[in-house]
């Protein structure tokens, strides 16, 4: 069924979502949006985004507070790796620069907050603790669906 | 150096076993223009830019390729987990039990291992830049039929997420191509 969609996707059933593609618009539509659609859709430049047919986002299913804490962490970490590599290419650009900035400070906080009520993210730098930074679950370790 | 965050780049939560997936997806874990190959091609070729744009862009890209590889490999974890002999089996992940159990074996989807050739490093900057792109294409249609091939949201997510990386890292990829060519490389 899903092998048709390969060379059918202009057709009605992709534009009202009434195939597999539903999914990015049921999940765009809940009460999660504390994440922003930059990170979800992994671009931070809405003149380089490229979505794949109708597709822009499914948005994850964060259960509790913790996970919903870690991805703020990914949502801020992302936007300072996908300004830097644009820094690389374009040291001069102030406007990115700036925007580096904010997040970068938005980032070093999330952060302090999560360590100082989950635990550790790094061992060499933040606050490290041996018990906490060997305790499970690691990041691919799924626990009863959960990310970590 | 490197330094590890004890976090994904990007949430993954699979609710469902499905070994078909996880015989699909190990492409992008081991494949030619998988996430490894990426990573590693991008590893290798920093050492012979020529000026310090090249270097940091093909140090930093190759970095978040190795955030990739973790995130490819967790996905197939999760989907090969409780997995029963039987199970294994019907996916025709029989031969691959027998040699690497449930482990994270680097190989492409039809069972080929993981080999350096895949770095396809030279020492001229505009012949590695171009494959540099290439892969980039190639992993985004990749990442493409890997989506088409699967209605379940906990996998599609995160390959949109993946599969645009590829377009950015492309732009990138572009972008110094472009400038190296105006330099007279």
């Amino acid at each position: 069924m899903y092998f048709e969609n390969i060379n059918n996707f202009n057709d009605l059933n992709d534009l009202f979502g009434l195939n597999n593609y539903q999914y990015a618009y049921n999940y765009q539509n809940n009460n999660q949006s504390y994440l922003s659609e930059k990170f979800l859709r992994g671009n931070m430049f809405d003149n380089e985004f490229i979505p794949y047919k109708n597709m822009k986002y499914v948005m994850p299913k964060i259960k509790n507070e913790k996970e919903q804490k870690l991805s703020k962490i990914m949502e801020s970490s992302f936007a300072v790796i996908d300004y830097v590599l644009y820094l690389d290419i374009h040291p001069d650009d102030h406007v990115i620069f700036e925007k580096y900035n904010t997040e970068k400070e938005k980032l070093n906080s999330l952060k302090k907050e999560y360590e100082s009520v989950y635990g550790p993210l790094c061992n060499t730098e933040g606050q490290y603790n041996s018990y906490q930074w060997l305790s499970s679950p690691w990041p691919w370790e799924s626990d009863g669906g959960m990310y970590v | 150096m490197y330094k590890y965050d004890k976090k994904l780049e990007f949430p993954i939560c699979i609710h469902k076993k499905n070994l078909k997936m996880a015989k699909y997806l190990i492409e992008q874990f081991g494949g030619a223009n998988g996430e490894l190959a990426a990573s590693f091609r991008y590893f290798s070729q920093k050492f012979t830019m020529p000026d310090d744009m090249g270097k940091a862009l093909l140090n930093d890209i190759a970095t978040e390729e190795l955030a990739h590889v973790e995130m490819i490999c967790t996905m197939i974890h999760e989907l090969t987990k409780d997995a029963s002999l039987e199970e294994l089996e019907s996916a025709g992940l029989g031969c691959y039990y027998t040699e690497h159990g449930v482990g994270l074996f680097p190989q492409d989807s039809v069972g080929n291992p993981f080999t350096s050739a895949y770095f396809a490093v030279t020492g001229d900057v505009i012949a590695n830049l171009s494959e540099d792109m290439a892969a980039e294409q190639k992993a985004r249609a990749t990442y493409e039929a890997l989506i088409n091939i699967t209605d379940d949201e906990d996998i599609i997510g995160p390959l949109l997420f993946l599969r645009q990386r590829e377009v950015v890292h492309f732009n990138r990829f572009k972008e110094l191509y472009d400038y190296y060519k105006k330099l007279g490389y």
